[in-house]
């Protein structure tokens, strides 16, 4: 027993002294982070962006100066809308840099102050839009891959970028391509489409309260491109481009639709005549003319004189609505067009009224009919809004809106009524 | 007239019948210590005994004539030679040689090849263990040692055909059928104890595999006593390995013990990156209750840490001037970090009860349990660049404009940032995504495999006659493989989303977070270092075997003949219920059972003493692997369209000469094989999104000839020659189906022409001459001249189908290259080895020295892999070039032991 022991004292000794020599390395700390930091050259110059562009010469051009440009990433390839490529802007002016990497946000994120050394790349333009790149087939390409660590260079960490410059679409101007605007109180067109087909990228459309409209373009491949686009209005903030004479507007990802004030009402009633009377039904309670539907410069209207062959008639004659359930709604707005001639301005002919005891069918004079005051057509049959009734105090599950006329022998004016709407938001 | 008569008499007493007989005695010696060997089992033509304690033994009634002589000998290699019976009285002295001494000339180089081959997805070769065949066959100690160096493998044989067993427990993987003896790696002392039976043969612990059965005797008390210290210098994977054992052999008090530990470790291997943090520890206790019973247990482990391999495309090497190009480490502070770390500890213990009911009964029981853990780290990312060096578009083939490639070629081979990882760029990321609030962007990942396992066998060995043996058992297995990855590393970065990105990019529409979710119960969870996310399943497998065998041996014939019956069955238990799979993922899937058996069969017709004649037969059917089954584990439970056992029929012939100065052998086989599965998964470049890849309906033939020789041509020089000629081929067009990992698509069947490929994993055409001299005074020196040939990558089935071509005419000159066959050189190695050995007092000190490939042949392919990727839309087969191993140039193996 007592070799046993010695012998296995020995063993633990020499596994003791074999395990403290022979350490391999097991765990690895994290390295010390380096924060980038750009040294200009002895030669280099450092440029405006908008010298730069003012330098381009109208075809590829190859940079053989020791110019140097610096500016943030305002955009950049993180939602997929930009594909190999990034914009930057100084305080003076924004430019496209085209390269040949994916992924490029994870290092070039937006606010990360990057300078580019520009000797040995290339000036040109895609249809109109100045770019930095790399010459490809003769013409301007992406800068190659293995080139991007020898030309761009980051500084510092990312800060907040550079707050978007407030523009609208009428005074767009050339300065602004390729930076950061923001547009206000701006729409989508085609609400409840996606923003890009599932095959290609797409051009929708953005409108101002004035009915300005410019192009938004976004990627199919863009994370956001199956989101519907919202109805309503609000702010756009993107990146403002040219493709040769048409403005285009690209935004980064879904955050970049701000203050928005989604429009989510829906119309109790909406009625264009497209076809007879549509959903609005006539009761004459005096003289034979009719309420009826016509057309007049690719305009559908409803339409009631009582002047016929010569002869004026006196007539009764109502426009009534469906019913409609105010109970399950609020904030109801009533608008719609109206034009006349042969008559004049707040003469009664025209009333517009509402009613919350109607039965539905027969002499409307046996219900109860309160006025609703309306911007009215002055005359010459010129189109007039009505603007927006609030109709908010109206209570009632079956309410009904009316659109009388009601003329004598003398003043009969031909009245038309277009475009009625009721809108109304779901009570919750 | 008289001498007519005296003639007669003569024949009539039958004296001419009776031919003349003599009797054998002999001592029975270890060679190296000159000492008795007590307890050998000696074998006489027909005529078996036991050397007494003073290695004498006697055989008497011996015709006279040749005659075979086997001794076997605990610790010792089998000792054959061929006796002449010329007299009364003959004597013959047996020198055995210990197993030690005879692994000390052969070297450590198997054992330190497998170390980095165990069980990896690429593909690079599995060799089967040269310590698994020192059966004193030339031709198989050459094929392991000498040959598996370069990764040759017997009859071109996976090493699931291989049954490895520790002291009666079957080890055999319970999911790939494959022994992953790396669980008892630096345990070479303690694990030296062998039964090895080779191919289809008798065996007295089991039914075997087509490549034969392996048991390691672990008892205690059949441990020689001794005590040893090895210390050994390499610079192969580990630099330096320290071992020692002590065993205490049955003493006094009826108690055995043995002892082992050994530590492997270094970095400076000869791939770099490749580094080794090994230890091991071996406990074997036996306890002799009486003369019939004993029990027994064992316990081992071997914690290894070590980096790993990737194969790469020939321009990557080419670029770097480097066969040996490792993609997988980069730079972090000055010191190598390898991103793929191999990381596992699997302890087994063994309860084993040994009940010798009479002297010629045997039981033997035995209950294991294995548990542990075994992982291996990888790359992850999201959104963010491909961060290994040598992706294909980052090479200079891939860029079009001559600039640009120039350039690219440069940075490889002055850029140690573009040819290695780039660890201090991927944690600068991460930082910069921290203060955005983001997630990760890159980390180190850890895919774990941990199994429970629980074995129970019974063996019964019994003699019905002396010359009839029955053997026969019962195994049982119950096996749970957990599989699931953890985030081992997260580089800085402050989380992990754990959802699927492919799935989030191609799947999701806006509103839709379910598709993208690994784990639906637990959606978009961020997760953290030792956090399980990704996938999280079990794989639960039980079996069952019964077997048999009857084993008869004669004057002029030997026969065997034995059965087996199995039952599996497996079954998947999802933990994760994944997005795309809703109602296939999560909780219990479907019990798969399979029913299974098979017969050998083989007889030996002993023409004399110096002449044999082998054959032996077997037909069994198999079930198909877990691992070929499940599609894709990771996501559901689906399982192969053809799910059914797989069919094998074996048979071999061998012509066997054993003359004192002779000892050869000439074999001939075939193996066929029908009705394999094989599954695979990978990014598909034209479907752009994950598939899942099935082959059903696979048929092999592996046939071909073995020989091996050995001459002694003087007492001190003996010359040997080896040579395998090999034709593994496919023998039929399997059925392809193509699944889309996240099921945006339905899957889709092609016709796979393969027919008549050679079978990949080993050179098919293999030989060796060496020169063994050994000096009385105990110092040796071998050299061997090998030739490998005829070794093919693994192909990527794609290529080989009507798609692939889709779009070219017959008679296009792409089709060639798409869809024939590439083969590797062939190439010659040559290794040398010089050793002496010394007996002090009771003291044995040896000293070996080895290099292997001496004449640094660093352009010899071992192993590797048409990438599945394919180029779809220009036929470029350079797009996606195969990934190669090269076998090692130039290494050496210097070891010291010290025993006593």
């Amino acid at each position: 027993m007592k070799t046993f022991r010695t012998k296995l004292i020995g063993l633990f000794m020499l596994v003791a002294l074999v395990g403290l020599t022979s350490c391999i390395k097991d765990e690895f700390e994290q390295p010390p982070i380096i924060v980038p930091h750009f040294t200009m050259g002895a030669n280099d110059t450092l440029i405006n962006i908008v010298d730069l562009k003012a330098s381009y010469p109208g075809s590829l051009d190859s940079i053989g100066e020791d110019w140097v440009i610096k500016g943030y990433v305002v955009a950049n390839d993180e939602s997929g809308n930009f594909y190999k490529k990034i914009e930057i802007q100084d305080s003076t002016a924004g430019i496209e840099i085209s390269i040949d990497r994916t992924n490029l946000y994870v290092d070039l994120r937006v606010g990360q102050l990057i300078y580019i050394k520009l000797k040995g790349l290339y000036l040109g333009d895609y249809n109109g839009l100045v770019q930095i790149g790399y010459i490809y087939n003769g013409a301007i390409g992406r800068i190659p891959d293995i080139m991007i660590d020898n030309h761009i260079f980051e500084d510092g960490f990312p800060i907040a970028p550079p707050a978007p410059k407030v523009v609208t679409i009428p005074t767009l101007n050339s300065i602004d391509i390729s930076k950061l605007v923001k547009l206000e109180n701006v729409s989508f067109a085609e609400v409840g489409q996606s923003f890009a087909t599932t095959t290609a990228t797409t051009n929708r459309t953005i409108k101002d309260e004035a009915g300005n409209s410019l192009i938004l373009r976004t990627s199919n491949f863009a994370n956001f491109a199956s989101a519907l686009m919202p109805s309503g209005k609000g702010n756009l903030v993107g990146i403002l481009s040219k493709f040769g004479s048409d403005w285009q507007f690209y935004i980064r990802d879904l955050t970049d639709i701000q203050n928005w004030q989604v429009d989510n009402s829906t119309y109790l009633l909406k009625e264009d005549f497209a076809t007879g009377l549509g959903v609005m039904s006539a009761v004459s309670v005096l003289g034979d003319q009719v309420w009826g539907q016509s057309n007049f410069g690719g305009v559908n209207f409803a339409k009631i004189t009582g002047y016929i062959g010569g002869v004026n008639n006196p007539n009764e004659d109502w426009l009534i609505s469906p019913a409609m359930n105010f109970n399950q709604y609020t904030e109801e707005k009533l608008s719609f067009q109206s034009a006349m001639k042969y008559g004049t301005a707040g003469d009664g002919t025209f009333k517009v009224m509402y009613s919350t005891n109607y039965s539905g069918t027969g002499d409307p004079n046996t219900a109860t009919w309160t006025d609703i005051n309306a911007t009215l057509s002055a005359g010459n049959f010129v189109f007039t809004q009505s603007g927006e009734i609030d109709l908010s105090a109206v209570n009632g599950t079956n309410v009904y809106i009316a659109f009388r006329y009601f003329c004598g022998t003398a003043n009969v004016p031909t009245w038309e009524v277009a475009s009625i709407a009721v809108k109304a938001k779901h009570v919750k | 007239m008289r001498q007519i008569t005296l003639l007669l008499l003569f024949l009539l007493t039958g004296a001419g019948l009776m031919a003349q007989q003599g009797k054998l005695t002999g001592n029975v010696y270890d060679q190296s210590s000159g000492k008795a060997i007590s307890e050998a089992i000696v074998v006489v033509g027909s005529s078996q005994t036991v050397s007494d304690a003073n290695g004498y033994f006697e055989i008497t009634a011996l015709n006279y004539g040749d005659i075979s002589l086997t001794v076997v000998a605990v610790g010792f290699e089998k000792y054959e030679a061929t006796v002449k019976i010329a007299s009364k009285q003959n004597y013959v002295k047996a020198e055995l040689i210990s197993r030690v001494a005879a692994d000390n000339e052969r070297k450590g180089v198997s054992e330190v090849n497998i170390s980095e081959l165990e069980g990896e997805d690429e593909n690079k070769g599995q060799s089967v263990s040269g310590l698994l065949h020192s059966s004193g066959d030339i031709f198989t100690s050459t094929s392991s040692y000498t040959l598996g160096a370069m990764y040759f493998r017997m009859r071109g044989y996976d090493s699931e055909n291989f049954s490895v067993y520790m002291n009666g427990v079957n080890v055999n993987d319970a999911e790939n059928g494959r022994a992953s003896w790396s669980e008892w790696g630096g345990l070479n002392d303690a694990t030296r104890n062998k039964e090895v039976n080779n191919m289809i043969s008798s065996s007295r612990f089991g039914f075997g595999g087509l490549g034969g059965a392996t048991n390691i005797i672990t008892r205690a008390s059949k441990q020689r006593k001794q005590t040893k210290f090895t210390y050994s210098l390499s610079d192969k994977t580990y630099t330096n390995r320290a071992m020692f054992t002590y065993s205490t052999g049955l003493m006094d008090n009826n108690w055995a013990f043995t002892i082992s530990g050994s530590r492997r470790w270094g970095e400076g291997g000869y791939v770099k990156g490749v580094f080794y943090d090994a230890w091991a520890y071996f406990l074997s206790a036996e306890r002799k209750i009486n003369n019939h019973h004993s029990i027994g247990i064992t316990v081992y482990g071997s914690p290894t840490r070590r980096g790993q391999q990737a194969g790469a495309t020939q321009e990557a090497y080419d670029l770097m001037g480097d066969n040996y190009y490792n993609p997988n480490w980069g730079m972090q502070d000055g010191e190598v970090r390898n991103a793929k770390v191999k990381n596992f500890h699997e302890p087994m213990l063994i309860f084993s009860h040994y009940w010798e009911m009479d002297a010629k009964t045997k039981l033997t029981t035995s209950l294991g349990y294995s548990f542990g853990y075994n992982g291996g780290t990888a790359l992850n990312w999201y959104k963010a660049n491909d961060p290994r060096p040598d992706y294909y578009r980052y090479l200079p083939s891939y860029q079009l404009d001559p600039n640009v490639t120039n350039q690219v070629t440069d940075a490889w081979k002055n850029n140690s940032l573009t040819s290695q990882v780039d660890w201090n760029g991927m944690y600068q990321d991460n930082y910069e995504a921290n203060k955005m609030g983001s997630q990760a962007v890159y980390i180190i990942e850890d895919r774990r495999n941990d199994q429970k396992t629980l074995s129970f066998s019974v063996l019964l060995n019994k003699e019905l006659a002396s010359n009839v043996k029955f053997d026969g058992g019962f195994e049982f297995r119950k096996y749970i493989g957990h599989h699931f990855k953890t985030i081992d590393d997260l580089l800085g970065g402050n989380y992990w989303l754990d959802i699927d990105q492919f799935a989030e990019r191609d799947l999701t529409a806006i509103g839709d977070t379910i598709k993208k979710q690994n784990d639906v119960n637990n959606p978009n969870r961020k997760v953290r270092e030792g956090d399980t996310y990704g996938y999280d399943y079990e794989i639960y497998s039980n079996t069952g075997q019964l077997w048999g065998q009857v084993d008869v041996t004669g004057d002029k014939i030997d026969y065997y003949f034995a059965g087996s019956l199995n039952a599996t069955t497996f079954w998947r238990q999802g933990n994760m219920k994944n997005g795309r799979y809703l109602n296939n993922s999560y909780g219990e899937s479907t019990k798969y059972d399979f029913i299974n058996g098979g017969g050998k069969f083989g007889i030996t017709y002993k023409l004399n003493g110096r002449n044999f004649i082998i054959a032996n037969t077997s037909g069994l059917t198999r079930a198909p692997s877990v691992y070929n089954s499940f599609i894709s584990p990771r996501t559901r439970d689906e399982v192969s369209s053809k799910l059914e056992n797989e069919r094998i029929w074996t048979g071999d012939i061998n012509y066997i000469l054993r003359t004192p100065y002779i000892k050869a052998r000439v074999t001939l086989y075939q193996t066929m094989f029908w009705n394999q599965n094989d599954v695979s998964s990978f990014y598909h470049d034209d479907l752009k999104t994950f598939v899942n890849y099935e082959m059903t309906g696979i048929n092999k033939v592996h046939q071909g000839l073995e020989f091996g020789a050995e001459f002694k041509a003087t007492s001190t020089i003996s010359v040997n020659a080896v040579a395998a000629i090999g034709n593994f081929r496919y023998t039929s067009n399997p059925t392809a189906t193509i699944t889309y990992d996240n099921g945006s698509q339905p899957s889709k069947t092609q016709t796979v022409y393969i027919n008549t490929f050679r079978v990949n994993g080993t050179p098919q055409t293999a030989g060796s001459v060496g020169l063994n001299y050994r000096h009385p005074k105990y110092w040796f020196f071998n050299a061997n001249l090998n030739y490998f040939g005829n070794n093919y990558p693994d192909f990527n089935p794609e290529r080989r189908t009507t798609a692939a071509l889709t779009g070219l005419l017959p008679g296009d000159p792409r089709i060639n290259p798409i869809i024939a066959q590439t083969k590797f050189d062939d190439g010659f190695t040559v290794d040398a080895s010089i050793g002496k050995s010394w007996q002090i007092n009771k003291i044995n000190i040896n000293l070996n020295f080895s290099i292997t490939n001496l004449l640094d042949n660093t352009e010899l392919a071992t192993g590797g892999y048409e990438q599945l990727r394919y180029d779809y839309t220009d036929f470029n087969t350079n797009k996606f070039p195969a990934k190669i191993f090269y076998g090692l140039g130039r290494t050496y193996f210097l070891n010291m032991g010290i025993r006593f």
